[in-house]
Formats: structure tokens, C-alpha cells, sequence
């Protein structure tokens, strides 16, 4: 039997054969492969394509006044941004929108020829603003909606609201704060999309809703914040001050009802310098000088150490140990009696009634009236002050603090001591929000520490006191028509940490600036407000004691704030 | 070797009607069958346009929604600006206004009983409280 020849259309055939089974099984295994063994990374990757995940901003809450008036909200903004791929001339796309945002051509067209496929051209611009951009129907502009924080009215209460950021994070003040009340709870959209960017109906569509920040009810009273932000304003420029404080306090209730600072900044537009967003009424200590008389005598009185009408030789200059004390203006020794010694401000009587009362009571007191403690206040960078234990006190150290002296307080501590003798002796914990308003529109409040510092006798023997110091004393200029004013002047001079004193090899020394202070109570019967005013540094000759810097906007503030209280005058 | 004889095959049955189904039926039937296929096709096609359609007029709607909140958002603003301590001030300046320096308090009348209310309320007397405030 001879060998079966192949045909050459065998070997064709063959080899047809051949190749196509190699083709179907490198299609088989092709298939094995995508729909087997890659099935699952490619459906993850196909629809990685498709899917978007969005997240939904949440509202940030609105900052309201104790009358409901808006001080913070959050409107929805739109962002421009460009995609300099897709710009054929930036030249004249920078040129058209320079007009509308304000631009230089030249920087805007640097932008638009970037080599990157996203930049921003403007952030979180109004409605109009925003169409009008629009209607240029410009290749590569794109826009976004965007949340953003608003403050309607403008500088007003700006160092008690703080300001956010720009991504809505609060930065300071209350909004800081309360960051996590305010911020809410951000959502997340996920949909499926065309290569056009729509939305594919019956495509993969989730969402989670963001919850919206809660709401908070500030204790400020929008009016008489800018009635006392005016008068701060006016008495800066009177007193060529470097900075004027003033806080207004409800004394049944220690609410903040006026926070402000002069100079101040507006936190739509918080400039550069960041000196001004310093709520200096609570982060700064300065020595509080003859206003802090009022603890050392009513400690005094409180511990039956003296009487309101007990009469002391008062000369005009003593010796303490190594340290002589004078008093503002030269006298003849005379008598004086305790009412005198506050009304006219004696530092020698204040010394002389300290000897009486001792170091571990005038410390006690201090602490009691809050003093070298944070109050607590709902503020982030509150300065809790300094006083120093009683023990570590040296020979004179008592007689200077018993004036004012080698004590570190705030502002709103040293109003806070004033409204506590006018609340019959309670100290509470001032408060700058009154409460935080749920979903539901519930409005939960917060509890106060309180304490008693003094009796009730005792306080109102230190508000007659303190009516000598307006009518007859240092203070005439605080006096508001209608109504009994009682108060307290203060004038100290400021300690430069930088400055050297003749003679002294190190630095630290009293310099030529002082603080000027006035903080009163009206009306001295049945008292509703305190209110402090802190004058930083006056220049002006003349307008450099609490006496004069001080006390007329003190006058102002509380004659515009009794009648906003609609507080009725005295029946006399 | 004898000759064999081929089989006779016996003679094929002639025609014959075999009792079925009636024609017409059977078309009304198929007939109906591919009309509902027919339209549970259609149906189907223009339930997804349907859907489809819907899903875009809820896009839009959406995006109608989005533009006025944000509407809203702006009117809420212009509306707190407005109510600004800072803005009535300077237009009370503007039209002459100043802040009071002094009050004064004018105190009512307290009528004893519900009988002096109603005399009280029926006479040309004036207000029963007033405000004052001089400049």
C-alpha cells in the first residue's frame, strides 16, 4: 500500500483548519478571560466611568440677634471655573471677562493659558453677577453652585461673629466656636452619567440628604451693638486712642447685649490685618487700677473691716515697705470717709483700708468676683487673666493689687465684677448665645454657673457708693439725664514687657500709655445694665483719664440702652 | 436461476379531509397573539420614553427648584441688609433724623375697672400712652 500523497488543497485546507482553531481558542479564551476572570474589575471600572459622586454641601446655620435680625447666613453662590483646554483664544476670552470680575486682562489671560484643565476664575459670585458671565456663552467656562457665608450687616458685632474660611470653616469668634453646631452634616449624590455629563435616566441614582448646620440665637442686641460700635468709633477719634472697648452686660442675666471694638473690620471682606479680628474684650488683659477699688472695698465691708461712713486720715502719699503710693492729686492729710475714699478715687485710702483687711481676703474676693479664671463665656481664645496666689505675694504686692495693680483682667471680667454687685452680689457666667435652634425649630438654652460674692446688704451699700463717684466724684461725665448712675473711673498706666526703666538692667517697666476706664451700672435702684468702657492708649492731652476718655460714651451708651430696654427713669 | 417476480406495491389511499381547525380561527388566534406582542412591544418602548421623559422634566424641575432657592437666598439677603442697624442709620441722617438726647415718659392713665376702660375708650381724650423724645 503506497503513502497517501498531500494534495496542496489538503495542506490549504489544513491549514485554514488550523488557524481558524487557533482563532476560536484564542477567542474562547479572550472570552474566558473578560467575562471570567476580569468580569468584575471591568463592570467596577465601566461604571467608575458613569458614576459620579457628588458631595452635598451642607448649609452652614444662621446667626441670629436676641430680636431674630440675621448677622451670619448662607446664600447659594456660583464659582466660575475654566478649563484651558478647551479655550481656542484666552486672549479674548480674558478680555471679555476682565470687565465683569474686576480683572486685569494680562492676569487673567495667564490664567486661561495654563496647561491644566481646571482653574478657578471666580469664587462664589452672586446671581447676577453670575448671568451675566453666562450670557458671554464662552468656550471652557464652566460654573458650580457653591455655598456661601454671608454678613448683611456688614462690621456689625464682626469680632464677636468671627468669620469663615473658604471652605465655610468657621475661623473665628463664634463662628470657630461653634463650628460643630453651625457646620451641619455634608450629603452625597451619586448618579450615572453620559459622555455629555447628563444624567442617564434609570441609571444608578443615590442620594443622602446633608443636614443643615443648626441655627444660634445670640445674646447681642443688634441696635445697641451698633449704637456702642458708633460710640466706640466716635471715642477713638476723640481720644486718638489705639483701640476702645465696650461691653454691655444684662445684670439679671450676665447676656452679653453689646460687644464691640473700635477699630473693627468687616468679615465680608476681612483685609489683612489680623490685629482687628481679636475680640479684645475677652482674649486681652490689662491692669484694671482704681475700677478694682470696688473689690477691695467691699471685701472690706463684706468682712465687716469697715463701715460706708467710718472716717480715716487719708494723706496724700504712703509708704509700703520699699514702695511709695500716691494719690492723683496732692492734698493735706484729711478725713476722708470710706464713700470719700471710692468717690474720689484715693489710692492711700484704698492702701489704708487693704492693711486692715489683709492679703488672704483681698485674693479671696478677687477670686470670688471671677478674677485670674476663664468666665466661661462661650468665646475660643478667652484670656482667663492673672492673679497670683496670696502666698506668693511680696511685702507691698497687696497694696498694689488692693489699686489695680499687678492684676491681669479682661474687659468683660471687669464689667462682670460690676454687674455682680449690681445682681445683689450673684456672680453668673456671662453668655454670648442665648440658645441653639434645633431642626424643629427648639430653642435649647444652656445653664449658668452662679455664685454669691457678696451679700445683698453689702451690694447695695457698694451701688450707693458708687453714685458718689458720678455725682460729686471722678465720674460727673457718666451721668445720663433721669436716671442715678453709679460707677467707677480708672486711669492705669500700661506695663510695656519690651521697655526698660532707667536704671533696671532688664525689660518690663510702666510706660507713658494707659488705660482709661469707666464701668457703671444704671438705674442704681433696681439695676438693669452694667457697661464697661476701655479706652487703649488715649493720646489726646486732656482725654487720657477714664474720667474724660471714658466716661461720655459710657453716658451714650447707657442713655440710648435704657431706653432701648424702655427702663423708665428715676420717679424723682 | 428462477426469475423472480417484483412485489406489487398495493394502491396509495386516495385523498381524504381530514376533519381540523378551522382556518379562520387559527388566523384570529396568531393574529391576536402577534397584535398583543405587538403592542406589549410598543408599550414597553413608550413606557421607557415615557420614563425617560419624566426623568428629564425632573431635571429640569430640579434645576428650576435650584434657581429659585437661590432666588430666595438672595431676596433673604437683601432683606437682612435692609433691616441693618447700619444702613437705617445713615438714611434717618439722611433725612434729618437724629437720636434723642434726652427722653421723656409720659405715663398713662390706669383706669381702677373695666367701666373706667370703656369711658376712657369712648372719649376724645387722646392716647393713652405716648413717647416722647426731644432732639
Amino acid at each position: 500500500m503506497g503513502r497517501k500523497r498531500w494534495r496542496p488543497q489538503h495542506i490549504r485546507l489544513f491549514f485554514v483548519g488550523a488557524v481558524f482553531l487557533v482563532a476560536w481558542i484564542a477567542i474562547g479564551a479572550k472570552l474566558v478571560l473578560v467575562q471570567g476572570v476580569q468580569a468584575q474589575t471591568l463592570e467596577n471600572q465601566a461604571l467608575d466611568q458613569r458614576l459620579r459622586s457628588v458631595t452635598l454641601e451642607a448649609d452652614r446655620g444662621t446667626i441670629f440677634d436676641r430680636d431674630g435680625r440675621e448677622l451670619a447666613l448662607t446664600i447659594e453662590a456660583t464659582t466660575v471655573y475654566a478649563n484651558p483646554r478647551e479655550i481656542s483664544d484666552p486672549a479674548l476670552t480674558a478680555a471679555s471677562l476682565s470687565g465683569l470680575l474686576g480683572r486685569a486682562v494680562g492676569e487673567l489671560q495667564a490664567q486661561l493659558e495654563k496647561d491644566t484643565s481646571f482653574v478657578y476664575v471666580a469664587r462664589k459670585l452672586l446671581r447676577d453677577d453670575a448671568d451675566a458671565i453666562r450670557q458671554l456663552d464662552l468656550d471652557g467656562i464652566h460654573f458650580v453652585a457653591e455655598p456661601k457665608r454671608v454678613y448683611p450687616s456688614g462690621d456689625l458685632a464682626a469680632q464677636v461673629l468671627g468669620f469663615v474660611g473658604t471652605d465655610n470653616g468657621g475661623l473665628e469668634g463664634i463662628e470657630q466656636f461653634y463650628e460643630d453646631v453651625l457646620a451641619g452634616e455634608p450629603g452625597q449624590l451619586i448618579f450615572e452619567r453620559s459622555g455629555r455629563g447628563r444624567v442617564i435616566p434609570q441609571g444608578e441614582y443615590e442620594v443622602s440628604e446633608a443636614v443643615r448646620g443648626q441655627d444660634l440665637a445670640l445674646t447681642i442686641d443688634g441696635e445697641l451693638q451698633f449704637l456702642a460700635q458708633q460710640e466706640a468709633l466716635v471715642t477713638l477719634e476723640e481720644t486718638g486712642a489705639k483701640a476702645v472697648h465696650i461691653v454691655v452686660l444684662d445684670v439679671t442675666t450676665f447676656d452679653v447685649l453689646a460687644m464691640a471694638s473700635a477699630p473693627s473690620f468687616d468679615p465680608n471682606d476681612i483685609g489683612s490685618d489680623p490685629d482687628l479680628f481679636r475680640n479684645r474684650a475677652v482674649t486681652d488683659t490689662f491692669e484694671p487700677g482704681s475700677t478694682q477699688k470696688l473689690i477691695t472695698i467691699a471685701a472690706a465691708i463684706e468682712e465687716g473691716v469697715v463701715t460706708p461712713d467710718r472716717v480715716l486720715e487719708v494723706p496724700d502719699r504712703i509708704q509700703v515697705f520699699d514702695r511709695e503710693y500716691f494719690d492723683f492729686s496732692e492734698h493735706e492729710t484729711r478725713p476722708m470717709t470710706v464713700a470719700d475714699i471710692v468717690a474720689r478715687s484715693s489710692n492711700v485710702g484704698t492702701i489704708l483700708i487693704w492693711q486692715e483687711l489683709g492679703d488672704p481676703l483681698l485674693y479671696r474676693y478677687l477670686q470670688g468676683f471671677g478674677l485670674g479664671t476663664y468666665t466661661g463665656i462661650d468665646f475660643p481664645g478667652e484670656a482667663p487673666g492673672l492673679v497670683r496666689p496670696a502666698e506668693e505675694w511680696c511685702d507691698s504686692c497687696g497694696a498694689s493689687t488692693a489699686i489695680g495693680y499687678r492684676v491681669a483682667v479682661t474687659p468683660l471680667q471687669m464689667t462682670s465684677v460690676f454687674a455682680t454687685v449690681a445682681n445683689d452680689g450673684v456672680w453668673m457666667q456671662p453668655q454670648m448665645v442665648e440658645s441653639i435652634i434645633e431642626a424643629d425649630g427648639e430653642a435649647v438654652g444652656f445653664d449658668q454657673q452662679r455664685q454669691r460674692v457678696l451679700s445683698v446688704e453689702t451690694a447695695r451699700v457698694m451701688r450707693n457708693m458708687l453714685t458718689g463717684v458720678v455725682e460729686g466724684g471722678t465720674g460727673l461725665l457718666a451721668q445720663v439725664p433721669g436716671y442715678t448712675i453709679g460707677g467707677k473711673t480708672g486711669t492705669t498706666e500700661k506695663f510695656e514687657a519690651d521697655l526698660v526703666c532707667p536704671g533696671a538692667g532688664s525689660p518690663g517697666c510702666y510706660g507713658d500709655d494707659v488705660v482709661a476706664s469707666f464701668i457703671g451700672i444704671a438705674p442704681i435702684d433696681n439695676p438693669r445694665l452694667a457697661i464697661g468702657v476701655f479706652v487703649d492708649s488715649p493720646s489726646v492731652e486732656r482725654r487720657r483719664s477714664g474720667g474724660v476718655a471714658a466716661a461720655p460714651a459710657f453716658s451714650r451708651v447707657m442713655r440710648f440702652a435704657l431706653h432701648q430696654l424702655g427702663v423708665p427713669p428715676d420717679a424723682n | 436461476m428462477a426469475a423472480r417476480t417484483a412485489p406489487v406495491r398495493a394502491p396509495r389511499s386516495a385523498l381524504r379531509v381530514i376533519p381540523g381547525r378551522s382556518t379562520s380561527r387559527v388566523g384570529i388566534r396568531q393574529l391576536g397573539t402577534l397584535a398583543l406582542a405587538i403592542a406589549m412591544f410598543f408599550g414597553l418602548i413608550y413606557s421607557r420614553i415615557a420614563l425617560d421623559r419624566a426623568a428629564f422634566q425632573i431635571t429640569n424641575l430640579e434645576g428650576l427648584i435650584s434657581e429659585q432657592e437661590s432666588r430666595f437666598d438672595e431676596l433673604r439677603l437683601e432683606v437682612a441688609q435692609l433691616e441693618s442697624p447700619q444702613r437705617i442709620y445713615i438714611e434717618a441722617q439722611s433725612m434729618g433724623m437724629v437720636l434723642p438726647t434726652e427722653g421723656r415718659t409720659v405715663h398713662a392713665p390706669m383706669p381702677a375697672s373695666s367701666d373706667e376702660v370703656g369711658e376712657l375708650a369712648s372719649t376724645d381724650s387722646g392716647p393713652l400712652l405716648a413717647t416722647v423724645g426731644a432732639p
